[in-house]
């Protein structure tokens, strides 16, 4: 599925305990957040990226998805460097290139690029499954959890029905133009796909119901802490406390 | 004693298209009833209302002598039924076949050891072993609908309701599940198009045809 796509493989990430990993996330993602620091937003990126090279997430696919951030980024850096007043960089007529201008950009763009990468090495290399059940293991809200591997499972649902209708529609000929045939085609398939996916995820739903589920996601597979898990965890607190310090 | 007694059922799906008007039939303990009809008569349906999975607009429905009306009715006449739906990309969500399978194990309680014994020992039986460590998206149709048939038998059910179980699948996977299920002693509920599979299962058939259930 979409949302898995580096769950499996035989890294030292992907058979840590999603626990230790979820809790090693939170500290990281919230500091790289709420740091503004030039020291510590870098060490942080490192890091992200280390795991990231740990995790062996193959490259082509780590560079689309980090694609994808970096095309917000885009428009910051065309609208903040303008718009920030502060210490000149650089001038052309109206236009004034500022210092804190640039800063800031630069800020965002490498907490950006460390919280994607985080997401990607530590619960990323996780099923969602697994995760739901280690969230439930750390004692988070049943309901809250529910809510994340519904939205989950139902994404995933319209996802399939998405790339199906769409080969049905490239198998009958279909071919978009400027036309308002095309708008039309697109305005069926956007309802079509609502639909049916509302019908398919009612579906689900009655499996569910016919499997006994209540609300929890038992595994077979249970959560045993390692020493690696261990020397995992000690070792990224040091790190954690080594960049709060810088 | 009757598994099924449905007296006076009556249903129609949002925009008054009328499936059930007064259905009336029942399935003693022990019957395997098999259930013919054209597409669209209403089949599924019927099996989804006997689950609660639909709500009825009126007439009523007994399973094992006792009348089911509420939503903890049906919760309790689930736990003692299994339900193998027409697309098992429906059934199927869990990371693993093996998780798959053990899902309605575990929600009932049985502890993980158990569960995991009774896992292994219906791979063995489907021959579906190799697949325990797969994700199930990724297999075959006729492999999907093994798993999802583990999953279900995997509780010994009393009560069995088939919807379309050999549906797209070859004749080695239609072989397999007949081999289990020509042992199973309790009682079935099949709906199917294969007249040869019901033949070779069933002790009695049913056909449904213009809101009617007629015994063939």
């Amino acid at each position: 599925m979409q949302l898995e796509v580096f769950s499996q493989g035989r890294s030292l990430l992907h058979i840590l305990d999603p626990r230790v990993k979820l809790l090693v996330y939170l500290p990281f993602i919230l500091l790289t957040a709420l740091s503004n620091s030039l020291v510590q937003v870098p060490a942080s990126l490192a890091t992200a990226t280390t795991l990231a090279g740990i995790a062996r997430i193959p490259g082509p696919r780590l560079f689309q998805r980090l694609a994808v951030v970096n095309l917000f980024m885009v428009f910051l850096w065309i609208t903040l460097p303008f718009s920030i007043p502060g210490e000149p960089l650089w001038n052309a007529g109206p236009l004034m290139m500022s210092r804190e201008g640039v800063t800031l950009p630069f800020l965002i763009t490498l907490k950006a690029n460390a919280i994607a990468l985080y997401t990607i090495s530590l619960p990323g290399t996780s099923t969602v499954m697994s995760l739901s059940h280690a969230m439930l293991h750390l004692r988070l809200p049943g309901k809250l959890v529910t809510v994340f591997y519904f939205f989950y499972r139902y994404i995933s649902v319209i996802a399939d029905e998405y790339a199906r209708m769409l080969r049905m529609l490239q198998a009958r000929g279909f071919h978009a133009t400027t036309s308002i045939h095309t708008i039309k085609v697109y305005a069926f398939f956007t309802g079509m796909l609502f639909i049916k996916s509302h019908e398919r995820s009612e579906r689900v739903y009655n499996a569910l119901l016919m499997r006994n589920f209540h609300g929890e996601f038992p595994l077979l597979a249970h959560f045993r802490l390692s020493r690696q898990d261990l020397i995992f965890s000690c070792f990224m607190s040091c790190l954690f406390l080594t960049i709060i310090l810088l | 004693m009757n598994c099924i007694t449905v007296h006076n059922l009556s249903f129609s799906y949002p925009g008054h298209i009328e499936v059930f008007n007064d259905l009336n039939f029942s399935v003693v303990n022990g019957e395997k009833a098999g259930i013919t009809g054209p597409n669209g008569s209403g089949k599924s349906t019927l099996l989804l209302l006997l689950m609660g999975l639909l709500k009825k607009e009126s007439g009523s429905i007994n399973l094992w002598g006792k009348s089911v009306e509420t939503p903890d009715d049906f919760r309790k006449a689930r736990l003692k039924t299994g339900f193998l739906f027409q697309d098992p990309d429906d059934q199927l969500f869990l990371p693993t076949v093996e998780e798959d399978i053990a899902f309605a194990l575990l929600n009932r309680g049985i502890s993980r050891e158990n569960a995991r014994e009774k896992v292994d020992t219906l791979c063995e039986t489907f021959r579906i072993g190799h697949l325990k460590k797969r994700i199930p998206f990724h297999l075959s149709w006729g492999q999907k609908r093994l798993v999802s048939l583990a999953g279900v038998l995997v509780t010994e059910p009393d009560l069995l309701m088939l919807d379309e179980p050999t549906a797209g699948v070859d004749d080695r996977v239609i072989e397999t599940i007949l081999a289990y299920i020509e042992g199973f002693s309790g009682t079935m509920l099949i709906s199917s198009h294969d007249k040869a599979f019901l033949d070779s299962i069933c002790t009695s058939r049913y056909r449904l045809l213009n809101n009617r259930l007629e015994k063939c």
